[in-house]
């Protein structure tokens, strides 16, 4: 009798078990990645496709600035007039020259990576807008500065030059953690 | 005489014998590969990896995230501002661009986003036109406007609530996207929580706002007029942004070191290009142009950036 009993609630289990077995299992499908959040009234995060000014500018910065790093006369002196100068803020309200600005000196910084890129194209008329960024030497220290630079460059017969650059240090921005690659 | 616990024995056994064989049965109907949801209520199979979904060392990298696999990818358009308007602004671009979206599925093109994956599967490289609906403003857009937009269509039922499709909004040429349209970008793709789904979302404007920065050339194979190039512009951003949007959906699987997805390796980069002439698919105003082209497709000839192929090595191409 006491065998039976067992026998059948042994069996009265095991049914139970390959009962719960027969629910399909189906994979949850993966949470979505969090959404960024937009509460950001600049705009929210976003790959662009850059506009072809862009991508002509940004060649043309680039060049610009390895021929800064370089002291690459020829190259300067195709991209800069006579007549170029900088404008930052300073204690005398000057703007800088070429002669001066082509000097070395912590007072000329040329930076040497560019993002946020942005232009306001005319025909013979290039107003570009970045944040530049680039070794600074603060006495014995050499850390990165950031810098926001407006660049009005000027197409003569199909040769842009640079006609005046306007640029102010920032505190510096934090960048996205994903590179943003033009943007 | 047999007692009745032996009966019951029996019975036990039997009963035994056939809840095994159920359970044995019931082994089969798992879904190995996984199902999502289809944003219907319903939920259908992920295809299976097929090989090695994950090809790594073409000069892009893969960095986790999901890419969208639907088999077509449904694309719905939100044609936002005055679309019976002037210039390009008028119906038959809708009409145009409509076919365009619902023949670009499969062409050799949109297969060149096939050789992207993630860890359960391949892009299939088709798409289909979803369908579409039309805000009529002159509101300039901000980015926010813009999700609201993409919200409100999906929210007031105008369009499915479909987390493996992608949707465009596509603006008038008297419509501006304040955070940088014209400026910065030609269009752009990003995602956001709507209606409780992930929703894939992109804003393409007219390139007749800016022919200077968005177009490759202001008249087209497919312009109705000359200088009316907005529909071959939209289509080129257009290729661009779903190419991307299906290989990095969540901004979080497909992108090189710097950060550029693969329309971004090959912007404004055309490879080799035939002219409109009698005889091509080009209209009038194209034929009178010599436009040029380099896609064929549907019955209509288009003008589209190369796409970064992820494979042998990585190359932007027309095609596999």
């Amino acid at each position: 009798m006491k065998r039976n009993v067992t026998f059948v609630c042994a069996t009265i289990i095991c049914a139970f078990g390959m009962l719960s077995a027969q629910t399909k299992k189906t994979t949850k499908p993966a949470p979505a990645p969090a959404a960024h959040q937009d509460g950001s009234i600049e705009g929210s995060p976003k790959i662009i496709t850059a506009t072809k000014t862009v991508g002509l500018f940004w060649d043309m910065e680039i060049s610009l600035a390895e021929a800064f790093a370089k002291k690459d006369t020829a190259a300067l002196d195709k991209m800069l007039p006579e007549e170029f100068k900088v404008v930052r803020p300073n204690v005398t309200g000057s703007s800088i020259g070429r002669e001066d600005w082509l000097a070395e000196g912590k007072d000329n910084p040329k930076p040497t990576r560019i993002t946020q890129m942005s232009v306001e194209s005319y025909p013979d008329l290039g107003i570009v807008q970045f944040i530049g960024s680039g070794p600074a030497t603060s006495g014995s220290k050499t850390g990165s500065k950031q810098y926001f630079v407006v660049d009005t460059w000027e197409n003569h017969d199909g040769n842009w030059q640079l006609a005046t650059r306007y640029m102010a240090e920032i505190a510096p921005i934090k960048m996205p953690a994903r590179p943003t690659g033009k943007q | 005489m047999t007692s009745p616990f032996g009966k019951a024995r029996i019975a036990v056994a039997f009963l035994f014998l056939v809840l095994a064989v159920n359970f044995m049965a019931a082994q089969t109907l798992n879904h190995p590969q996984g199902v999502s949801p289809d944003g219907k209520g319903g939920a259908v199979e992920n295809a299976a990896p097929t090989g090695q979904s994950v090809t790594t060392g073409n000069g892009i990298n893969y960095n986790g995230g999901p890419v969208m696999k639907a088999n077509p990818v449904p694309i719905y358009i939100i044609w936002y501002g005055n679309w019976n308007g002037t210039g390009s602004n008028k119906a038959a671009t809708r009409t145009a661009i409509e076919h365009y979206v619902g023949t670009l599925g499969n062409t050799a093109p949109m297969l060149i986003d096939s050789t992207y994956g993630d860890t359960t599967g391949n892009v299939s490289g088709n798409v289909s036109f979803g369908g579409s609906t039309i805000v009529s403003s002159s509101t300039n857009l901000s980015d926010r406007s813009l999700k609201s937009t993409v919200g409100n269509a999906i929210s007031s039922g105008a369009l499915p609530n479909d987390p493996n499709g992608l949707y465009f909004v596509l603006t008038s040429s008297n419509i501006n996207e304040t955070s940088g349209f014209c400026t910065k970008y030609c269009g752009f793709h990003t995602h956001a929580t709507l209606s409780g789904s992930d929703i894939k979302y992109s804003f393409v404007g007219n390139s007749d706002r800016c022919p200077s920065g968005c177009e490759i050339q202001s008249t087209g194979p497919n312009s109705a007029a000359t200088g009316q190039g907005g529909i071959d512009g939209m289509a080129n951003v257009m290729f661009h942004e779903a190419s991307e949007a299906i290989s990095d959906p969540d901004l979080n699987a497909w992108f090189d070191s710097s950060g550029q997805e693969n329309g971004d390796k090959c912007n404004f980069n055309f490879g080799a290009t035939s002219t409109c002439t009698s005889g091509t698919a080009c209209t009038t105003a194209g034929i009178a142009a010599g436009a040029k082209f380099n896609q064929s497709f549907g019955g209509n000839d288009y003008m589209l950036q190369q796409m970064w192929k992820n494979a042998g090595g990585g190359a932007c191409v027309q095609h596999l």
